[in-house]
């Protein structure tokens, strides 16, 4: 099957955007892990089987986030890197949510974000991760549960 | 029980608008950018081939070196042969320098270091020590667990003293009273050092202290009841490379600017950092920063420093080393406001790994970085 990538960006570059917007709090990393998103893609080749492609770039996309994450957590250690920007959202309710999604395990957000924002069923979420049905019920309940208290820490409505 | 159920179902509604919620302006770059990205050729056909005749001739001279540095070795010693393939030991790839106190790899352990290869895929990730202190026996090895999966291999010393490099597919928890210490990049991945409080008190004590890392869904462990933390550390940065993951941001210095900063004295790495700020030269502050760094969090580092005012230096002080590195605390002053949090005057701790023949800037911090317990 031949991909047609600039179709396929059309429709999904805006929602992969979205999703990496509230994983990484930042519309430029956001914009930067999008585009690297389909560049690792176009390179790989997409998956023969249609229906898994969508499943397939989300997932390169939420492991580009993690491994992003990681790399944050070693800068914050490293004060001459020229990134001491405060990265800015425009948009408190956007960013109200990242924040509220920062202070849970990545698991258990990237679960989240793909389950509610990104619309993946358990099934899909399953396949993708690397893990159980039951382990996706899981991490969503924790999450709902979690997410929940965070945001209403920080001063968000429910 | 009802009243439950409508209480989850509230919540989840609840949880999902929020997350839901659409992102504004969601403009994204047009095709054309990141096809152009994609379709970026890599090295050229001569690049990688003059790089393998590089990588050839290093070999060749690299063994000839050997044979005239250990004449009298015995012959009965395994000679080190290419990694990758099953039933081959890996030829320890690391890049930090020898050290004096350091012990050489015996027949036992090599053989040990083998069934790991042989037994696991290809793409396994083999930790193998290219560097242990003088106290741990090298023949007194002892595979004490070995599946396609996982590994334990035991290491004897003094004293019945028990040094254990492992992997598998779940990390091994630390008690909640252990301190965890980030202790940056081992084989290119951020790693932990746990540390039981009882040896914040008495450093000889009998306690686990444990380096631990993940690469990709593998976790990885060197872990001593008898070791101290710092030497855990310093086996941890030592470890051969040949199985690490590959670098996100692969870097060679040889196309940058190479000797612009880095120097055999860690002092003088640390002296020139400093006069290169504000010189707006990113590729000469980048060659102070450990190549492992630059390779982990990509080619900005460094470049944030040369646009910063002038610096000159107030004093410069060595501390103690930790994990086989050096240690400088390091004070100076700007020659205007550089604006951010910075104190005044900034004051750190520098940690300097030996690349090669030179010391570069592994890590800084504003608390002493180990020797740990």
């Amino acid at each position: 099957m031949r991909t047609d990538w600039n179709a396929l960006y059309a429709e999904q570059a805006g929602a992969l955007f979205g999703l990496l917007v509230k994983h990484t709090g930042d519309r430029e990393v956001a914009t930067e892990l999008m585009q690297e998103t389909f560049v690792r893609a176009i390179r790989a080749g997409a998956p023969d089987d249609e229906m898994s492609t969508r499943p397939w770039l989300f997932r390169i996309a939420v492991n580009l986030a993690r491994d992003h994450h990681r790399r944050q957590k070693l800068l914050r250690f490293i004060p001459f890197t020229g990134h001491e920007r405060a990265p800015d959202l425009g948009d408190p309710e956007i960013e109200l949510v990242h924040r509220a999604l920062r202070a849970l395990s990545p698991k258990l957000a990237t679960t989240l974000l793909l389950h509610y924002d990104s619309g993946f069923s358990r099934d899909e979420i399953a396949a993708m991760q690397g893990i159980g049905d039951e382990a996706v019920k899981s991490r969503l309940a924790r999450g709902r549960v979690a997410f929940a208290r965070a945001f209403t820490r920080l001063g968000g409505r429910l | 029980m009802k009243g439950d159920e409508e209480s989850e179902f509230d919540l989840e509604e609840s949880v999902a608008r929020v997350i839901r919620r659409p992102i504004r302006h969601t403009a994204v770059p047009p095709f054309d950018q990141v096809r152009r990205r994609a379709d970026r050729r890599g090295p050229t056909l001569l690049a990688v081939l003059s790089a393998v005749g590089v990588i050839v001739l290093a070999l060749i001279i690299g063994g000839a070196l050997a044979e005239r540095r250990a004449p009298g070795q015995s012959t009965s010693q395994p000679a080190p042969t290419a990694s990758g393939a099953a039933g081959v030991v890996p030829t320890p790839n690391t890049s930090p320098a020898p050290s004096p106190s350091t012990t050489a790899m015996s027949a036992v352990e090599a053989a040990a270091w083998q069934s790991v290869r042989a037994t696991l895929p290809t793409s396994g990730p083999v930790a193998m020590p290219t560097w242990l202190p003088p106290s741990i026996d090298r023949t007194a090895v002892e595979i004490r667990e070995l599946t396609k999966e996982s590994y334990i291999i035991a290491y004897r010393g003094d004293a019945g003293s028990v040094l254990v490099f492992a992997m598998g597919s779940r990390p091994v928890p630390s008690a909640e009273t252990d301190a965890r210490v980030g202790i940056k990049l081992v084989r290119r991945s951020p790693a932990t050092l746990s540390l039981p409080q009882s040896v914040f008190d008495n450093p000889s004590a009998k306690a686990v202290r444990r380096v631990q890392w993940q690469e990709g869904d593998r976790w990885l462990r060197i872990e001593s009841e008898d070791l101290r933390g710092d030497d855990l550390v310093r086996i941890a940065w030592s470890l051969d490379l040949a199985t690490a993951p590959a670098p996100a941001h692969p870097l060679s210095l040889s196309h940058g600017r190479a000797g612009a900063c880095a120097s055999a004295d860690p002092e003088a790495t640390l002296r020139t950092f400093l006069t290169l700020a504000g010189g707006g030269d990113g590729d000469a502050t980048q060659d102070c920063y450990a190549v492992e760094l630059v390779e982990f969090t990509g080619p900005a580092l460094g470049q944030g420093w040369a646009s910063r005012p002038k610096a000159s230096l107030i004093s410069l002080e060595r501390r103690a080393d930790s994990g086989g590195r050096a240690q400088l605390l390091v004070s100076w002053a700007f020659a205007s406001d550089p604006g951010g949090a910075w104190a005044s005057p900034p004051t750190y701790f520098f940690l300097l790994a030996r690349e090669g023949a030179v010391y570069r800037i592994a890590e800084m911090g504003t608390a002493p970085m180990g020797p740990y317990p």
